[in-house]
């Protein structure tokens, strides 16, 4: 099992996290590949927000493995930094820059030359369509607008995984769609992404998901083999049917 | 060092799009300097009033020494104490001196006479100059009529061997030459903590820090980016404040320029660290603005600037030692106003690195754990 381990770009066993006496997540396992888009689902307060932030190295996870892009991330957790993105629930770059700057900004962070991020902007500006926004102040810039510059920047310096906390909440459907277009095709070019979400028709979008509830994670698998499982139609009646179910046996279990 | 580099140049561009802090910033020499320079002016006067129920030749010509004199202005007489007290009471008089009857007539007889002052002590320090200077007064009437009327106690009294002042570094006691450069160290320990204390939480307000935690900045990069920035716009402050207590005030500095701005720029890594570990300790920017306001008062009143730290209880020395407005104003009035060199400030610049390196290794220590 040693060997193929290594075609993944996130490999996670019986991750762990506690506060004081709450597991926020409770063992979970699960192996993601390179180029996969990976959803994460659950309600809110599910722990995912928790497991991303042990992913990304800024959270210190309590027990269990974790291997991203090749670094264990309880010991490389700045090596592992240099080689993911990360784009947060809530807007993060700074409104009174433009958008060339925050890339310039967030490209000269990661280490990149000169050079570098002036291509590396140009590329992802013309790449996605938004090289007019280029000299715009973020500050007036439609939100969808923002959320796919956050992308951009998060892309900077080639990441080989990137982790998207809920990144279209709050942003109307035809963006959401193009920010979809963006996620494909960052994937195809071989960048695993890791998206959370509680938005169910976004999760038909991905390779496969896992599902969240109360810190356990209960299931993982692509979301046409899970709609099949349970004769269900939608992601959102898969959903519902499994955190119902889990929380019923759960109480059950409790008391 | 590059990453530094770069947090520096979004600094920049982002205090510079911000016209307001900007404005605000600039006018902090010209309000601090310039106006409260001269606000806090010298005392040179003080108004009197005369109750003489003696009428005689000695104490007219006190009366008329006090007149010829720029410091006391007669104000008016009145024919009694009572009446005098309500004057005081209600027109702010702040002396009254009182001739009780035959005051010049036991003055030859019994070689001793009573005058009486009366001082207005609601403000003591005023009462206490307008004491010195009548005592100096009625003193040189004694000599003279000692010398008039050969009296044996009294010339007795009136001792050969006198006083004269001269007071050292500051000859002509212009309160200026202290006030404005203590303005100025008042301006850089304001706009400092003020600036520092802001900037790292306002990252965390917006979000943005939770972005560059993800990165692999070291948090030593971030802080060094995020301090030197203010550390140029104060130094910057700083001349501008020079330059207008020279050109306005004719301030001189008596020791090297370039030790005023080499002992600042120490000094201000001090106040930056405050900054940041205010900044590290609060959640949101309101906390950081009352920690910082808190902060201040303690550091002015425990800064030599109000009360002396000499005339301090001994826990009052204790908290100036850590004081880092208590050092800079001592080192600048030294520099300036003494001419001291960097030998005699060698000790207090030492304990100022020192502080500002305990100061950062805590704030990064609690920034690294809580962010």
């Amino acid at each position: 099992m040693s060997q193929p381990e290594k075609a993944y770009s996130i490999s996670v066993e019986n991750l762990t996290k506690k506060f004081d006496d709450f597991v926020a997540v409770d063992k979970i396992t699960f192996n993601v590949k390179k180029g996969e888009i990976f959803g994460f689902l659950g309600a809110n307060g599910a722990g995912k927000t928790t497991a991303m932030r042990m992913l990304i190295g800024v959270l210190e996870p309590t027990s269990g493995k974790g291997e991203v892009a090749g670094f264990d991330i309880f010991k490389n957790s700045r090596k592992l930094k240099k080689h993911i993105g990360y784009m947060s629930q809530k807007f993060s770059l700074y409104d009174d820059l433009t958008a060339k700057e925050n890339m310039r900004f967030f490209g000269g962070i990661y280490g990149l030359t000169n050079k570098e991020i002036r291509n590396r902007t140009k590329e992802l500006l013309t790449h996605f369509g938004m090289e007019h926004i280029e000299k715009e102040r973020v500050s007036s810039l439609p939100l969808g607008w923002k959320q796919k510059l956050a992308f951009c920047t998060a892309l900077m310096h080639k990441p080989d995984v990137v982790f998207l906390d809920e990144p279209t909440s709050g942003v109307d459907p035809s963006i959401r769609r193009q920010f979809w277009e963006m996620i494909y095709e960052t994937a195809e070019g071989g960048v695993t992404v890791l998206v959370t979400t509680h938005n169910m028709d976004e999760a038909e979008y991905c390779h496969r998901i896992s599902m969240m509830v109360a810190g356990k994670m209960i299931t993982v698998d692509t979301p046409q083999n899970l709609k099949d499982k349970y004769k269900l139609e939608t992601m959102g009646e898969v959903f519902l049917h499994l955190a119902r179910g889990y929380e019923k046996e759960h109480a059950i279990t409790a008391s | 060092m590059r990453i530094i580099r770069f947090i520096i140049v979004k600094e920049f561009i982002q205090i510079f799009r911000n016209p307001l802090l900007v404005l605000i910033i600039l006018s902090q020499p010209f309000i601090q300097v310039l106006l409260l320079g001269t606000a806090g002016g010298d005392i040179n006067y003080a108004s009197v009033y005369v109750v003489d129920e003696d009428l005689s030749s000695t104490s007219r010509e006190i009366i008329s020494k006090m007149e010829g004199s720029d410091f006391f202005d007669i104000r008016g007489a009145a024919l009694t104490m009572d009446e005098a007290y309500k004057v005081m009471e209600y027109k702010n008089i702040n002396l009254i001196v009182h001739f009780p009857p035959n005051f010049e007539k036991k003055l030859i007889k019994e070689h001793s006479s009573k005058v009486q002052l009366v001082t207005n002590a609601i403000d003591a320090i005023t009462a206490s100059l307008t004491y010195a200077y009548s005592s100096e007064i009625i003193g040189a009437v004694n000599k003279d009529v000692a010398i008039k009327w050969g009296s044996k106690s009294l010339s007795n009294k009136a001792s050969t061997v006198s006083i004269p002042y001269s007071y050292w570094y500051n000859r002509a006691l212009i309160s200026q030459y202290i006030m404005v450069p203590a303005m100025c160290v008042a301006m850089v320990v304001m706009i400092t903590i003020l600036l520092s204390g802001m900037n790292i939480v306002k990252e965390k307000e917006i979000g943005t820090m939770e972005q560059l935690n993800v990165t692999p900045m070291r948090k030593t990069h971030f802080i060094m980016g995020k301090i030197i920035p203010v550390w140029i716009i104060n130094i910057v402050l700083l001349a501008i404040g020079l330059i207008l207590s020279s050109l306005v005030f004719h301030v001189p500095v008596v020791g090297s320029l370039w030790l005023v701005f080499f002992l600042s720029g120490v000094v201000m890594f001090l106040l930056l660290a405050v900054g940041v570990l205010i900044s590290v300790i609060s959640n949101t920017q309101q906390q950081a603005m009352f920690f910082t306001f808190f902060i201040i008062m303690i550091f002015v009143i425990f800064g030599d600037f109000i009360t002396p730290i000499d005339n301090m209880p001994s826990w009052g020395k204790a908290m100036a030692d850590l004081n880092p407005q208590a050092y800079y104003s001592r080192m600048i009035h030294l520099v300036i106003t003494k001419g001291s060199g960097i030998k005699d400030i060698l000790p207090d610049l030492l304990k100022v690195s020192g502080l500002t390196f305990a100061t950062l290794a805590v704030s990064l220590w609690i920034f690294n754990k809580k962010d």
